[in-house]
C-alpha cells in the first residue's frame, strides 16, 4: 500500500464546520434585494384538458409582479433523451398527474403570491384517468401521449444468449412475482430554487442539484439562450439520492418569472410540493423465472419487469435498465432475457432512487432463498455459487476489472456469525443475506466527462475548478482531500470553485455514484499536471531527477530523505512565477465505456468504469400477534475499490440501511387513493428514526479498481441496495414464508404468518418455507 | 393585522420587535433576523428541521408563534459557539462525520443541546430516544449518536 | 407554510381570558401548545379570527394532589407531568400515555395535557392540505356532506380521536372541570366528546377546559396504557388502549377499557367490565375473551381514516386490549396496597 498522506484516512469533512454552526446557506436562506416570492398554480385534475386559463384577477392583485403560464414558454418539450422528450413545463394543452404546474405567481410576499394563485381562474375538460399499471396497458385505457401508443413509454428488451434452451436444460426452474408501490426520496431540504437575471440577460440560478451541468443545458434550451448565459450557482444541497438529476419544471418557472418581474424570485416547495410535483420511486411488478443447476447455479433467467412511471419519461430508459444491470452485475447466468417496460400512469412522474426496483432486487433474492430451500443449499452459498467475479464479462458485455463480491459475502456473514445462525434461531427470529452491484457511471454522451484546472498562488494556496457537485454526500471534501494528497499541502491550503457552470468545465454530476470516479479523477490529473511542473523547477534546484521528487507537508523534497532538506513549495511556486509562468494545469477524465452503447436500441459493450459490490445480512425478530418486525443488528461490507475517507463511507453505509432496508422494506411506501398521494408528509410516509435504527456493523473491502483515482469506485449504494435485499430476506425467514411485496408493514407481515397458520398441508404452497414450517406446524 | 410588539433576547442579544400574530418564531429568526440556521423542512412539527431553544428546552419553532416566544431566551445554532469556541457537540459533530447533507443538522444539535442541558450525563438510549423527534434522511443516526455520547463521555472525564 | 392572520391576546388571568371566550366565542381559540391547532390553521383546517394564549396563566400550569386526586391544569406541558415523581409508580398508566404522544423531548416541552385532550379528530382525508381537499368534494369534517373514509360514503363524519391521553384518563375515572364566564362544572372526562365527528368536543364556544381531576390509586387497582405504531415516534396510533383493573388481591372486582384511535370518541367496552368481574385477576381465557369483545365493539366504528388496513386495526384493537389489560391486572396484583407503593 502506498504511503498517502490524507487519502485512506479519516477525514472530518470541510464543509461541517458551516453546516454546524448554521452558516451553510441553502437555497431557500438566499436573499437579495428587491426579491419576489414564486408560488406555483397546480392541477387539481390527474387528466384534463386546459380550456382555459384566466389570470386577470389575479394580475389587479396589488405587490402581484409577474404571472407566468404556458404561453410564457417556447413550448419545447423536455425529455433526457430525444425520444423521451414528452414533458412540456407548464404546459398549455393538458394536464397528466394531480400538482402538474399550471401557471405561477412572482409577488412581494408569500401571503399575496398564494392569494393570486387562488385568484386565478382554469377552465378545465376532466378526462378519464388511469392509476394502475395493467389498467393502463389494457387496451380501452385512456392515452396519456398521443405519440406513446398502449402508454408504454420505454421498453428495454434484452436477450443473450438461449433462454429457453437455458430453462429446458436446468435441474429446477420457477417463476415468482414481486411487488412494490412507490417510495420517495423525502430529502431534508424541501426544493427550492432562486433565479435572477443581471442587466446583461445572464441568468443566475441556485437549486438543489445533482450535477449543475444537468441542469443548465435544459435550461438554456427551455429558455431559448445561450448556454454561457445561464449560471447555475453553487449552493449547499440538502441531499438528492437521485431524485435532482435532471432540470425541474420549477427552475423554468422561477426564471420566467424572475425575466418577466425583472427582479429575483425565490420559490421555495413545500413538503408536499416536494413529494408530488419532484419525482418519486417507480412502483413494479417483475416476473422472475430462473433455471438452475444441481448445484444452485443459475443457468437462465427471464425478467419481464413492468414499472409505473407515472405521466412523463424523467431518467426512463436508464431506470428501467438499472434493475436488471444491477442483477447483472452482481451474479452471473448463461442466458438472460430481459424485457423492461416503463408505463405511463396519471400520477406524478418517477426518477431514480437509492434503492431502485426494491421489488426487482428483492426479487433476484428472494428466489435465490426460494431456490436454495427447495436444493437444500444456504443461503450464502446459493451466494457464493453465483457471485460475480473479478475479470468477467457481464451479459451486455461488460467487464469486470475489479469484484471482491465473494469476499464481502464471507465477510459480512462471518462476522454477522451466519453458520452459528443460520437455521438455529428461535422461531420469528429471522436472518438474511443480500447482495448487489452498483455502476460507477452511466453512458452520460457528450457529458460522460469532467474537466478540472487547479491553480497555485504564491503563498502555496491552491484553488481547484471543478464542476462535481456536493449534494451532501462529501464531495467537496473529496476533491479537497485529493488535492491536498497529490501536491503535498493541508486541506486548509484548498479552495474550491466548485458547481457552478459559469466557470467550472463539464461534469457528469453526482447523479450516477461517478462523483470520486470521474469528477475526483479529473481533479486528481490536473493536480499530478500541477506538481509536474513544480517537480521540474524544483529539479533545477535540487538537481535531481523529477522523478525523485515527492510533495509532502508543504515542501517539495528528495524521495527518502526528510522532508526538511526539501524546498518550500511556496518557494518554488513563485521561482515558476518570477520566470513569467503560471502554476495552473488542466485535467481530464474520460471513462473507457462503449461509446455506442445506448441504453434502449443497443444495451450492449462496457458500461461504466467500474461496479461496486456489497452484502449485507439482516437478523430481525417479528413480533408473532402485531407483525411488527424488530431488527437486532445488521452487517454491511462493501467492496469500495479503496476507502478514500473510510469515516465518510461508513456514513453511506449506515445511511444506506437506514433508507434501504429499514424504511425501504419496512415502512416506506406511498399511499393513494386515485391519483393523489394520501402520505405526501413525513408525518405518515414513515422515514425510520434514530430510535428505529439497529446496530450496524460496517466492514470495508477494497479491490483496488485499476481505473479508479487510488483505486475507487461507488460507495454506499450497493448497501442501499443489499440492505433491502436483506431485510427482506431476514423478515420471509423470520415468519417462514416468502414475502412478495414491499414494503413489509405490519399488516403485510402478520397477514402473511397468519396464511400460513391456515394451511392445512404444507405442500399446498410452494411459497411456504420448508423446514422453518415443520416447526411451526406439526406433521400433518 | 396589527403588528404588536415583542421583547426576547436571542443568543444573548436583546430585541424589542414587532411582528404580526400570524408570524411563527421560525419566520421570524430566518425572514426578520436573518437567522436562517434553522430550517423549515414540513412546517407541521415532525421533521425537527426548525427546533431551537426557548428557556433552555428544545421547541418546534415552526410551531411556536413569535408572540408566545416573548420575554423568553432564545438559542439558535448560530448562538451555539460562544466567544468564538465551537460547542463540544459541534465539534463532536465535525469530527464524528455526523454531519452528511447538513439540512437537519441545526434542528439535532439544538435537540442534542437541550437534552444535555437537562441531562449531562444521559446514556445512549436516552440520546436515541431524544434524538427521535429530528429526521435525518443522509446518516441513518448512527454517527449523531456516537457524537453525542462522546460529547457526554468527555465531559464525565472532565469531572 | 403561512398560518393565515388572525388577532392575539393574551389574557393575564383566567377571568380575563373566559371573559374573551364570552365575547368572541367560536371565533376564537385557546391556543396552548398550539402543536395541533397550528398545523390545522396552516393547512386551513381551522380559521379562528383570533388566539387566546395561556402563556400567561400560571394557575393552568400546575400539577398538585388534592383530596385524593391528583390536579393537572390545562396548560401543564406533557413534559411536567413526565417529569412530577409520584406519577411514576402512582400513575404509571398515565405516565406511558403522556410518554408516547408526539416525540420525547419535542412535543413534550410544547404540547399540554389539555391540547392533548382537546386535540380535533383526525382522518387521512381531512388532515391534509388546502390544495389536496380542493382536488376533491368538501367532506362532512370540512362542512360538505360526503365522507371519504367511510366505504359507498356517509352522512357522518368518520373521523377518529386521536388523543393518547384520553384512553387512559377515561379508564382511570378521571373528570375535569370546564369554566366559561358565569359557570363552572365537574364532569367525568368522557363526556368530554360528544362521539360527533365533525364536532368531537361537547366544549361550548364560550367554554374552556380548565383542569384535569385524576383519582388518586385504590389498593389492588392498576391501570396501563398500549399504544401500536408503525415508527417508534412521531406517529398516531394504530390502535391504543387504556386499561383499569382493580382486584381482591386474586379477583377482578372492577375493569375498565377505553380504545382510542379507532372511534369518533374515546371508546368505551363496556362488555369487558362483565367479563372479567368475579373471574381469577390474570386469567388469560378471559382476557382473551375481552379483547375479542374490543375488537367486535371496534369494529362497527373503524373506517378507512388512516393509512393502515381496516382488517389490521380491527384485529390489532384485540392485541393491544390483551396486552393492556393484562399489565394493569399485573400492577394491579402487585399494588394490593398502595402504602406500600409509595
Amino acid at each position: 500500500m502506498s504511503n498517502y498522506a490524507l487519502v485512506g484516512k479519516n477525514m472530518p469533512r470541510v464543509d461541517s464546520k458551516a453546516k454546524v454552526t448554521g452558516q451553510a446557506l441553502f437555497t431557500a436562506d438566499l436573499k437579495f434585494p428587491k426579491m419576489l416570492v414564486g408560488k406555483i398554480l397546480r392541477s387539481p385534475h390527474p387528466h384534463a384538458r386546459i380550456v382555459d386559463i384566466d389570470i386577470s384577477a389575479a394580475l389587479n392583485i396589488p405587490g402581484v409582479k409577474a404571472i407566468v403560464t404556458g404561453h410564457d414558454t417556447i413550448q419545447r418539450k423536455w425529455g433526457v433523451f430525444g425520444y423521451t422528450q414528452d414533458q412540456l413545463f407548464l404546459p398549455a394543452d393538458k394536464v397528466r398527474f394531480i400538482g402538474e404546474e399550471i401557471a405561477a405567481v412572482a409577488a412581494i410576499d408569500e401571503d399575496t403570491a398564494q392569494q393570486a394563485i387562488d385568484c386565478i381562474r382554469v377552465e378545465y375538460e376532466v378526462l378519464d384517468a388511469v392509476f394502475d399499471i395493467m389498467e393502463s396497458l389494457a387496451p380501452d385505457a385512456p392515452l396519456l401521449h398521443e405519440d406513446f401508443p398502449h402508454n408504454i413509454n420505454v421498453h428495454v428488451p434484452i436477450n443473450v444468449g438461449d433462454v429457453e434452451k437455458g430453462l429446458a436444460e436446468s435441474y429446477y426452474v420457477r417463476e415468482d412475482t414481486f411487488t412494490a408501490v412507490e417510495d420517495s426520496y423525502f430529502q431534508g431540504e424541501p426544493y427550492a430554487v432562486v433565479a435572477r437575471f443581471d442587466m446583461d440577460n445572464n441568468l443566475e440560478i441556485w437549486m438543489p442539484n445533482a450535477g449543475p451541468h444537468m441542469k443548465a443545458k435544459p435550461l438554456s434550451n427551455a429558455l431559448g439562450i445561450p448556454l454561457n448565459k445561464v449560471r447555475v450557482r453553487k449552493i449547499t444541497i440538502g441531499g438528492a439520492f437521485g431524485g435532482r438529476s435532471e432540470i425541474a419544471p420549477a427552475d423554468l418557472i422561477c426564471a420566467l418569472l424572475a425575466r418577466k418581474s425583472s427582479r429575483p424570485v425565490k420559490i421555495v416547495y413545500t413538503r408536499e410540493e416536494n413529494s408530488i410535483a419532484t419525482r418519486q420511486g417507480h412502483a413494479l411488478i417483475t416476473t422472475i423465472k430462473t433455471g438452475v443447476g444441481q448445484d444452485g447455479r443459475v443457468i437462465a433467467r427471464d425478467i419481464t419487469c413492468y414499472m409505473d412511471g407515472g405521466a412523463y419519461s424523467s431518467t426512463g430508459p436508464i431506470a428501467v435498465s438499472v434493475p436488471f444491470l444491477c442483477m447483472e452485475q452482481a451474479y452471473k447466468m448463461e442466458h438472460v432475457r430481459y424485457n423492461g417496460y416503463r408505463v405511463y400512469t396519471n400520477k406524478p412522474p418517477r426518477g431514480m432512487i437509492r434503492i431502485h426496483g426494491r421489488a426487482f432486487a428483492c426479487g433476484v433474492d428472494t428466489q435465490l432463498d426460494m431456490i436454495g430451500d427447495h436444493l437444500g443449499i444456504d443461503p450464502v452459498t446459493m451466494r457464493l455459487v453465483n457471485a460475480r467475479e473479478a475479470g468477467e464479462f457481464t451479459n451486455t458485455k461488460s467487464h469486470v476489472a475489479s469484484c471482491a463480491m465473494k469476499d464481502t459475502i464471507t465477510k459480512a456473514s462471518d462476522r454477522a456469525g451466519w453458520k452459528e445462525k443460520w437455521g438455529k434461531l428461535p422461531p420469528l427470529r429471522g436472518i438474511g443475506i443480500g447482495c448487489n452491484s452498483v455502476q460507477t457511471g452511466f453512458p452520460m454522451g457528450i457529458r460522460g466527462g469532467s474537466q478540472a484546472t487547479i491553480k497555485l498562488n504564491e503563498d502555496g494556496g491552491a484553488t481547484v475548478i471543478s464542476g462535481v457537485v456536493d449534494n451532501g454526500q462529501g464531495n467537496d471534501n473529496m476533491l479537497v482531500q485529493i488535492t491536498a494528497e497529490e501536491l503535498g499541502i493541508r486541506p486548509e491550503d484548498v479552495q474550491l470553485v466548485t458547481a457552478d457552470t459559469e466557470v467550472t468545465s463539464s461534469d457528469p454530476g453526482a447523479y450516477s455514484q461517478v462523483s470520486t470516479f470521474i469528477g475526483g479523477h479529473a481533479v486528481k490529473n490536473a493536480a499530478e499536471n500541477v506538481r509536474k511542473q513544480l517537480f521540474d523547477a524544483a529539479s533545477k534546484v535540487l538537481k535531481v531527477d523529477p522523478d525523485d521528487l515527492m510533495a509532502r507537508d508543504r515542501m517539495i523534497c528528495v524521495k527518502g530523505s526528510p522532508t526538511e532538506t526539501g524546498i518550500p513549495l511556496k518557494k518554488v511556486i513563485r521561482m515558476i512565477l518570477a520566470s513569467g509562468k503560471s502554476v495552473s494545469g488542466q485535467g481530464e477524465y474520460w471513462p473507457k465505456v462503449d461509446p455506442k452503447r445506448e441504453w434502449v436500441k443497443n444495451p450492449f459493450g462496457q458500461m461504466c468504469g467500474a461496479f461496486s459490490f456489497g452484502t449485507t445480512v439482516a437478523e430481525v425478530e417479528v413480533d408473532s400477534e402485531t407483525g411488527k418486525v424488530k431488527v437486532i443488528e445488521v452487517t454491511v461490507a462493501q467492496d469500495v475499490g479503496f476507502a478514500l475517507n473510510p469515516l465518510v463511507i461508513e456514513g453511506q453505509f449506515q445511511g444506506s440501511v437506514a433508507m434501504g432496508g429499514q424504511g425501504g422494506i419496512l415502512t416506506e411506501g406511498h399511499v393513494w387513493d386515485k391519483g393523489s398521494v394520501l402520505n405526501p408528509t413525513q408525518l405518515e410516509y414513515k422515514v425510520p428514526l434514530a430510535c428505529d435504527m439497529p446496530k450496524i456493523n460496517t466492514i470495508i473491502v477494497e479491490s483496488n479498481d485499476p481505473e479508479g483515482p487510488y483505486g475507487t469506485k461507488e460507495s454506499g449504494m450497493s448497501i442501499a441496495m443489499s440492505a433491502a435485499q436483506a431485510y427482506a430476506a431476514a423478515v420471509s425467514n423470520a415468519i417462514g414464508v416468502y414475502m412478495t411485496d414491499f414494503p413489509l408493514t405490519p399488516d403485510k407481515v402478520l397477514g402473511a404468518l397468519q396464511n400460513k397458520m391456515e394451511l392445512e398441508t404444507p405442500n399446498q404452497n410452494e411459497d411456504v418455507m420448508e423446514k422453518t414450517l415443520e416447526l411451526v406446524v406439526p406433521a400433518v | 393585522m396589527n403588528k404588536q410588539s415583542l421583547e426576547i433576547i436571542i443568543n444573548g442579544e436583546k430585541y424589542s420587535l414587532a411582528v404580526e400574530p400570524n408570524r411563527t418564531l421560525l419566520e421570524m429568526l430566518r425572514d426578520d433576523l436573518e437567522l436562517t440556521g434553522a430550517k423549515e423542512g414540513c412546517g407541521e412539527g415532525v421533521c425537527g428541521s426548525c427546533t431551537v431553544l426557548m428557556d433552555g428546552k428544545p421547541v418546534r419553532s415552526c410551531l411556536t408563534l413569535a408572540l408566545e416566544a416573548s420575554g423568553s431566551h432564545v438559542t439558535t445554532v448560530e448562538g451555539l459557539a460562544q466567544h468564538g469556541e465551537l460547542d463540544p457537540l459541534q465539534q463532536s459533530f465535525i469530527d464524528h462525520g455526523a454531519v452528511q447533507c447538513g439540512f437537519c443538522t441545526s434542528g439535532m444539535l439544538m435537540g442534542a443541546k437541550g437534552l444535555l442541558l437537562e441531562n449531562p450525563h444521559a446514556g445512549a438510549k436516552e440520546i436515541r430516544n431524544s434524538l427521535s423527534g429530528h429526521i435525518c434522511r443522509c446518516t441513518g443516526y448512527t454517527k449523531i449518536v456516537e457524537a453525542v455520547e462522546s460529547v457526554v463521555e468527555s465531559s464525565k472525564e472532565k469531572r | 407554510m403561512r398560518l393565515p392572520p388572525f388577532a392575539y391576546e393574551r389574557p393575564r388571568d383566567l377571568y380575563e381570558a373566559l371573559e374573551l371566550l364570552n365575547t368572541f366565542g367560536k371565533d376564537c381559540r385557546v391556543l396552548a401548545g398550539g402543536t395541533d391547532l397550528l398545523v390545522r390553521m396552516k393547512q386551513g383546517l381551522a380559521t379562528p379570527s383570533r388566539l387566546i394564549s395561556l402563556k400567561d396563566l400560571p394557575e393552568l400550569a400546575t400539577i398538585n394532589e388534592s383530596d385524593g386526586f391528583l390536579n393537572i391544569g390545562t396548560a401543564v406541558k406533557l413534559a411536567d407531568i413526565l417529569a412530577y415523581e409520584p406519577i411514576q409508580y402512582r400513575w404509571p398508566g398515565l405516565l406511558e400515555a403522556v410518554k408516547s404522544v408526539g416525540a420525547p423531548s419535542i412535543q413534550h416541552f410544547s404540547g399540554t395535557i389539555g391540547g392533548n385532550l382537546c386535540q380535533d379528530n383526525r382522518c387521512q382525508f381531512y388532515n391534509q392540505s388546502k390544495f389536496f381537499r380542493q382536488a376533491r368534494q368538501t367532506c362532512n369534517k370540512a362542512g360538505g356532506n360526503t365522507c371519504f373514509a367511510w366505504k359507498g360514503g356517509s352522512d357522518k363524519c368518520h373521523s377518529i380521536c386521536q388523543s393518547d391521553s384520553a384512553p387512559i384518563l377515561i379508564a382511570m375515572d378521571a373528570r375535569i372541570t370546564i369554566k366559561s364566564k358565569n359557570e363552572s362544572r365537574t364532569i367525568p372526562l368522557e363526556e368530554l366528546y360528544s362521539s360527533v365527528g365533525e364536532r368531537p368536543l361537547t366544549l361550548a364556544d364560550d367554554e374552556m377546559l380548565t383542569e384535569i381531576h385524576v383519582p388518586g390509586p385504590v389498593p389492588g387497582a392498576g391501570c396501563a396504557f398500549e399504544k401500536l405504531t408503525y415508527r417508534s415516534s412521531i406517529d398516531y396510533a394504530v390502535v391504543s388502549a387504556g386499561a383499569y383493573v382493580q382486584t381482591d388481591g386474586s379477583k377482578t372486582v372492577n375493569a375498565r377499557l377505553i380504545i382510542g384511535a379507532v372511534a369518533r370518541g374515546p371508546l368505551a367496552i363496556a362488555a369487558v367490565e362483565k367479563t372479567l368481574k368475579d373471574r381469577t385477576a390474570g386469567d388469560e381465557e378471559a382476557i382473551d375473551q375481552a379483547g375479542r369483545e374490543a375488537m367486535n365493539a371496534a369494529e362497527a366504528f373503524i373506517a378507512n381514516n388512516i393509512t393502515q388496513p381496516v382488517e389490521y386495526r380491527t384485529q390489532m384493537v384485540s392485541v393491544i386490549t390483551k396486552r393492556a389489560l393484562s399489565r394493569a391486572t399485573k400492577r394491579a396484583l402487585s399494588h394490593t396496597d398502595v402504602s406500600e407503593a409509595k
